[in-house]
């Protein structure tokens, strides 16, 4: 059966690539109207949720010579789950990009800092979870590192990855992932970090 | 000929029953001049108070307004509490009447997913749009109206877990789902899992995605009642203090 478990979990290291933040925003994606998600092969990335995870950031982690394994990441999602970058200070509205419109930007993206000379490598890897689940729906708050290379001592970009999942019965797929990262005033807290003491809200110590 | 004359004896009758009784004579007997009648009494009365009070007549002042962002009912993305407070008074709807639409659309980003609980004879999850989300509700209660079964629909939030970083939150939210306010036993519960994104000036649900409680599925005390951390926000006029 499945239970809910609220815990903070050091994730083994999958490797992962957030989305190089490019500095034009994609017009928003013409998503696809809602339809159930074609059946797919039984793939061994959707028998559990740490399983689909480690899936999502390795999938997305690529070196210099590589792009994101595609196929992989479209087989985590359903079909019209969804990707939210950061809102662009400068426009209006949030981009919701599918799985097509998170390639074309993460391309233009890469396009770019190969023009500028800029590495294109990207290795994204979970440093921390929260995850919350009832039966058939779960939520990860999964705190993420990006590097230029594994071996980089330390990351170029923090934050903190919102994935929604779902089981049709058979296995796991991410509905939706939003993410943030960390900034000089929006740094992640404690309670999101690797060994972060469990927490109990304060109301709930007040009140016994 | 008759006819006519009779529409004249009437005009005149009417004519001479407002010049007898200009003030404040019911309107009902004037029923060609009425609108006009009002209008100009409603002017004397605003020139009669002006000149009691010894002041100019005045334009009032607009108040300063804002444009609205591109969808109105801005105070339900003030905050992640209120959204998820406008999600369930929104959805939730008497008898008579159908859930609150234009509050509700106006709580979710225009590409937001909405992923009901898969049916088990269902091949796949069915995904749905804002769009659909509501003719799926509207298909429910045009279901239960044609089949005669009770309607009205109330839904609370009867716990809440929250993960918030910068511009995004995740919201577990265990709910439970009574056909009136008042009644006590729940037909269904469940717990919601929402995507919150903040824009810089207001929340949207990005995602929303729940399963409900089932016997092989129950809710854990962790997510039950019980276990509930704050009191949540009072749902509107429905919902009654525990």
């Amino acid at each position: 059966m499945k239970r809910l478990s609220v815990s903070i979990v050091l994730a083994a290291a999958a490797l992962l690539g957030a989305a190089p933040l490019s500095a034009q925003n994609p017009p928003p994606a013409n998503r696809r109207p809602a339809q159930p998600a074609a059946k797919r092969s039984s793939d061994s990335d959707g028998a559990s949720v740490d399983a689909i995870l480690a899936a999502l950031y390795a999938s997305v982690s690529h070196d210099s010579a590589t792009e994101p394994n595609w196929e992989r990441m479209r087989s985590i999602f359903l079909e019209v789950g969804m990707l939210i970058p950061p809102k662009n200070p400068k426009s209006d509205m949030f981009t919701v990009l599918d799985v097509d419109g998170f390639e074309q930007r993460v391309r233009e993206g890469m396009a770019t800092a190969k023009a500028k000379g800029d590495p294109t490598s990207f290795f994204e890897r979970e440093i921390a979870r929260r995850l919350d689940c009832f039966g058939n729906v779960c939520q990860a708050f999964s705190t993420y590192e990006s590097r230029r290379a594994p071996s980089d001592e330390k990351p170029f970009v923090r934050g903190i990855n919102s994935i929604q999942l779902v089981n049709d019965g058979r296995r796991w797929w991410i509905a939706s992932v939003v993410w943030d990262t960390e900034r000089a005033d929006n740094s992640i807290p404690a309670q999101y970090l690797p060994n972060a003491p469990p927490t109990v809200p304060a109301e709930y110590l007040k009140k016994n | 000929m008759r006819r006519s004359l009779v529409v004249m004896a009437l005009l005149l009758s009417a004519a001479t029953a407002r010049a007898q009784a200009p003030s404040p004579g019911p309107i009902a007997t004037d029923p060609l001049g009425a609108g006009i009648e009002i209008g100009v009494r409603a002017a004397e009365a605003l020139v009669a108070t002006a000149a009691a009070r010894k002041e100019p007549l005045r334009t009032p002042t607009p108040l300063a307004w804002k444009e609205p962002r591109p969808l109105e009912v801005q105070p339900d993305g003030a905050s992640v509490d209120t959204i998820v407070t406008g999600l369930y008074a929104s959805v939730s709807h008497g008898p008579e009447y159908e859930p609150n639409w234009k509050r509700m659309r106006a709580l979710f980003l225009a590409n937001a997913i909405v992923v009901p609980p898969k049916r088990p004879d269902a091949e796949a999850f069915a995904v749905l749009d804002v769009d659909a989300f509501e003719a799926r509700i509207r298909a429910y209660i045009a279901g239960r109206r044609q089949r005669r079964e009770p309607l009205g629909f109330t839904e609370r939030e009867i716990a809440r877990l929250e993960n918030c970083f910068g511009s995004v939150c995740q919201v577990f939210s265990t709910y439970e789902t009574v056909r009136a306010p008042r009644d006590k036993e729940p037909f269904a519960r469940g717990v919601h899992t929402i995507q919150i994104v903040s824009d810089g000036d207001r929340w949207w649900i990005a995602a929303l995605a729940w399963d409900n409680e089932r016997a092989d599925n129950p809710i854990p005390p962790e997510l039950d009642r019980p276990a509930i951390r704050w009191t949540p926000t009072p749902l509107g006029p429905t919902r009654r203090t525990p």
